[in-house]
């Protein structure tokens, strides 16, 4: 009796309501999505890309309101569509995580699409698409709609690397990033299979209950989990399935960058936590060995690599590596504080990331992205304010307190030594000592004395998404209780309170 | 809130400060560094000797999810280090040369530092600790790398943030230890004092506790960052770079090291490694003074020697010991801040910091000779100076450990005289190298000195005053 096959003859319009309630935010920005391409459509061209960025932004606005809302007033997560989507409160954290950094996303590109005179509208509805994917991937309960929502975030990808279609590199991107996401997807989906094949449902609370500790001797379960554990290291772009990262990064637009550096790998982390933590609690040893495994190798490759990179946009792809490996510790230890610790790290790392790839972008000029050492040089002249938040971003990355990387990784080492992974902590530790090296290095150009004078002009939209970053990036390090509190209510609906 | 006061106030200066006109920004410096030390002074006055518990302390939830607390406090250990560092902070920016490129980012950084320090010595919460333990070391590390001295600074100053930081995060490691493995889930120190792990696990924690102390501090073999860092260093950074950071290595060893692993017993003894160490680092740092030429590098390693000295005798584990080290991390941030303002003076007047290239100042520059020769007799531990008190008690304490210690790190009070004399000599005495013009020390300098110096009489002749307050100890674990 499997809910797929399952034909429900007395679906209601009362059940159709509460069902959709649960999905309010995708919902609502769904619908914006199709205003949005309305919009493009009917107004004139000089004015469809302002009007289409406001639309995107009112609606992540929507989206983020309505996330808010339900989770002060909601009732909580039901099940809704038969086990295929929620609302709880794990998937109103991503919500609300996804909805702010579309907001900073289209903040930021709106001048720089300008600058490099793409196409306006598009840009900001794809980035709305990737967007809804990313929601989806949060609420999914379903192997069905975790693929749905993982599918609808990658295509829209796709076509945003190779946004600049003048661009070989841009192309280049798109087409490593189409090929090798294909591959990843197609593992994903061949574990889930497997899973489907072993469970008998694709429902991830039902697998839950029906694979227990005896299936670990079940060989296609444990295929099945090594393959989609292959997919999702591929998606969060951890060694040893990272050599995509740093091409992609490199020749993706600079907003497209910082988007998919941020958003697709809280993403992944969703579905990481939802298909294994959620739904595979009694075969977490197998599962917890291999994501140790990638972990490690993650933060080894990841900061070893970034220090020979000379190209900004590169180094941070490498630093994005080593972040997932130390994020993957906080999945790895599980249980509340193991879980809320990554919540945590996922949301503040939005800011500092962001952050750091914002002042890059803002860098670029019209002929194409400026991601050389030498491109920071002087910019305490050229634009202080820039300066001395770039130097936050970068010591943040570092985890210099009192700054939130500091903290995040106070949490995710401290859920990470509780649960016996001291080794895989100190191994995090060393190599965060080595991270310090690339991240300074950053700062050098940007504060050595240089002969380097002119402006380097920021719209309001892009100060304010700077400002936002800079403060976010110490503010909620100052006093992390209440993200680290909200990322406890959020982990409750998977780790249990 | 007094507390809080001591270390925000130069915070908030340093904010204000590092946006104010440069020419401004010495005076509104040296404005909000008295305030601070008005601050912790009074606090000083009104501290009660003998009093079982931390005095002043406060305690706000921080991070309520893993019993992260907000604990500020004060004992007979801290509040001298607070009053030091405190009182540094005023002579540094004193010291600093109005015509310092970029005066106001200068005074700003140096009072973020005091600032970080003041935080390290009166955080009670081993996170909180750990904070304001790795936060100082941004302003230090841009301190050193935008003004620093020599080709390159900027290598100095990262080789210094990278030793430091890799003794630093391991720590980390020890402090989410120290929270797991006691099982009671707290950073409070002075609960932690309470609840000692296993000796195994004890021997864990304190050897990555130990490792960032003995870098910071730094001990032998763990200084080789030591002398790149001071020779790059601006002389008013040193003041509270030497004076007081150093300190802060050796307050960890004490605060944290000492009290919470009361037996690190495992492959081997940390409670003999570390004192051994210590006396390695006595005789080392002598040794490469005598063979120094640069007289700025030539004081970095007999600061290495000097804090081998109060390491002994922390790791006495006797009441002795312990208080000789305290009031010898007084002592010597002041000695060694007079030093390296002397130095760095005579270098000015002199054109060249090797000490063979000059000789016979003395005749053209008396009253510098006069002040130089008090100072060095206080470095190198003549009775009636504060020197002489405080080395005393750590070797009396070491020899009640183990006469051997006490035996070998003395040898350290017999090189002193060496490379402390010859310094002077070579400097001041002899026949006149060259043609140098008469140029005694300023007013304003010899101002700037006479604290310092009259410190050094006051505590020599006097090291009671201090000591009776040292009896007030927050802690168990201590040897009281």
């Amino acid at each position: 009796m499997s809910p797929l096959l399952t034909v429900d003859l007395t679906y209601t319009w009362s059940q159709a309501l509460a069902d959709l309630s649960q999905i309010a935010a995708v919902a609502t920005l769904t619908g914006f999505f199709l205003f949005a391409i309305v919009v493009d459509l009917v107004l004139p061209k000089h004015r469809r890309g302002g009007a289409v960025a406001m639309t995107a932004v009112t609606g992540f606005a929507f989206a983020l309101a309505t996330a808010a809302y339900r989770w002060v007033y909601g009732q909580g997560g039901a099940s809704a569509y038969h086990g295929f989507a929620t609302g709880d409160n794990f998937a109103l954290f991503f919500e609300i995580l996804f909805a702010t950094l579309g907001i900073l996303t289209v903040a930021l590109s709106h001048s720089y699409v300008r600058k490099r005179g793409l196409l306006e509208s598009e840009f900001h509805i794809l980035i709305m698409a990737a967007v809804i994917g990313m929601m989806v991937l949060g609420s999914a309960t379903s192997l069905v709609t975790v693929f749905l929502g993982l599918e609808l975030l990658s295509i829209a990808l796709y076509i945003a690397c190779g946004f600049v279609r003048t661009e070989s590199r841009s192309q280049e991107a798109a087409a490593k990033y189409l090929l090798v996401g294909g591959f990843a997807s197609a593992f994903v989906l061949y574990g889930m299979a497997l899973i489907y094949g072993g469970a008998g449902t694709t429902v991830i609370p039902e697998i839950a209950k029906r694979l227990d500790a005896t299936s670990s001797g079940n060989p296609l379960i444990i295929l099945g989990i090594v393959l989609m554990g292959v997919g999702f290291a591929f998606k969060v772009s951890a060694a040893p399935f990272h050599m995509w990262t740093p091409d992609v990064y490199q020749g993706a637009p600079l907003p497209v960058t910082a988007f998919m550096s941020v958003g697709t790998k809280a993403a992944a982390f969703a579905m990481i936590v939802r298909v294994f933590s959620g739904g595979l609690p009694h075969l977490a040893p197998e599962w917890q060995a291999l994501l140790a495994f990638v972990a490690a190798t993650s933060m080894v490759v990841g900061n070893l690599m970034a220090i020979a990179q000379t190209s900004l946009k590169r180094l941070l792809a490498y630093s994005g590596v080593a972040q997932a490996g130390y994020i993957l510790i906080g999945v790895i230890a599980g249980g509340q504080s193991g879980l809320s610790a990554v919540l945590y790290y996922l949301f503040v790392y939005m800011f500092m990331n962001f952050g750091a790839f914002a002042v890059i972008t803002l860098l670029a000029g019209p002929e194409g992205d400026r991601d050389r050492f030498s491109d920071l040089e002087g910019l305490a002249r050229r634009n202080p304010v820039m300066a001395v938040l770039m130097s936050v971003f970068m010591l943040s990355l570092a985890g210099f307190p009192p700054s939130v990387g500091f903290f995040g990784k106070l949490f995710l080492f401290t859920a990470g030594v509780s649960a016996g992974y001291t080794w895989l902590v100190v191994l995090a530790v060393i190599m965060s000592v080595v991270s310090v090296f690339y991240y300074v290095r950053v700062l050098v150009p940007v504060w050595t004395a240089s002969a380097r004078t002119d402006r380097v002009p920021a719209s309001i939209s892009s100060q304010g998404v700077l400002w936002l970053s800079g403060v976010a990036s110490v503010a909620l390090g100052v006093y992390p209780t209440t993200v680290l509190l909200l990322g406890q209510l959020g982990a409750n609906p998977i780790s249990g309170p | 809130m007094t507390l809080t006061v001591i270390w925000l106030l130069p915070l908030v200066g340093s904010g204000l400060i590092a946006f104010i006109p440069p020419r401004f920004a010495k005076w509104l410096g040296v404005v909000v560094a008295l305030a601070a030390l008005a601050v912790a002074a009074g606090v000083a006055f009104s501290f009660e000797p003998g009093y079982r518990g931390y005095q002043y302390s406060e305690a706000v939830p921080w991070i309520p999810q893993l019993r992260v607390f907000y604990r500020l406090g004060v004992d007979g250990i801290s509040l001298w280090l607070v009053v030091l560092n405190a009182f540094l902070t005023v002579v540094a920016i004193l010291a600093t040369p109005i015509a310092t490129r970029h005066l106001n980012r200068f005074v700003a950084l140096m009072l973020a530092m005091s600032a970080g320090l003041a935080g390290v010595f009166m955080a009670t919460d081993l996170v909180l600790f750990y904070v304001f333990w790795e936060a100082m070391l941004i302003p230090a590390y841009f301190l050193l790398w935008i003004f620093g001295e020599g080709d390159r600074p900027a290598r100095a100053a990262l080789k210094f943030v990278l030793y430091t930081l890799a003794g630093s995060l391991l720590m980390l490691v020890g402090v989410i230890g120290e929270y797991v493995f006691t099982g009671k889930q707290t950073f409070d120190l002075a609960t932690l004092a309470t609840l000692a792990p296993s000796p195994s696990i004890q021997f864990g924690l304190f050897s990555v506790f130990a490792l960032a102390f003995a870098i910071k501090t730094p001990l032998f073999p763990f200084h080789s960052w030591l002398p790149d860092a001071y020779a790059a260093a601006p002389t008013p950074m040193l003041i509270t770079f030497a004076g007081v950071m150093g300190k802060a290595g050796a307050y960890g060893f004490l605060r944290i090291a000492v009290p919470l692993f009361p037996e690190p017993v495992g492959w081997w003894d940390w409670r003999w490694v570390v004192p051994v160490l210590a006396v390695a680092a006595i005789i080392w740092g002598a040794l490469m003074a005598i063979a120094q030429r640069d007289m700025k590098l030539l004081v970095a390693y007999s600061s290495v020697s000097h804090m081998g000295f109060i390491v002994l005798g922390i790791f006495s584990y006797n009441v002795q010991g312990q208080q000789g080290a305290i009031l010898q991390m007084v002592n010597h941030g002041i000695i060694i801040s007079a030093l390296f303002l002397i130095v760095a003076w005579i270098s000015d007047r002199a054109g060249t910091r090797d000490r063979s290239a000059m000789a016979g100042l003395a005749a053209r520059m008396p009253v510098m000779a006069g002040v130089f020769i008090v100072v060095t007799l206080a470095a190198l531990g003549l009775p009636g100076l504060n020197s002489f008190a405080g080395e005393f008690m750590t070797l009396l304490g070491a020899w009640q450990r183990a006469p051997a210690l006490a035996l070998f790190g003395a040898i350290g009070l017999v090189l002193a005289p060496v490379y402390m004399l010859r310094l002077f000599q070579g400097v001041m005495q002899g026949p006149p190298a060259g043609p140098v013009p008469r140029s005694d020390i300023y007013i304003g300098q010899l101002l700037l000195l006479a604290p310092l110096v009259i410190l050094m009489f006051v505590i020599g002749l006097d090291p009671n005053a201090l000591t009776s307050l040292m009896t007030s100890l927050g802690q168990a674990g201590l040897a009281r």
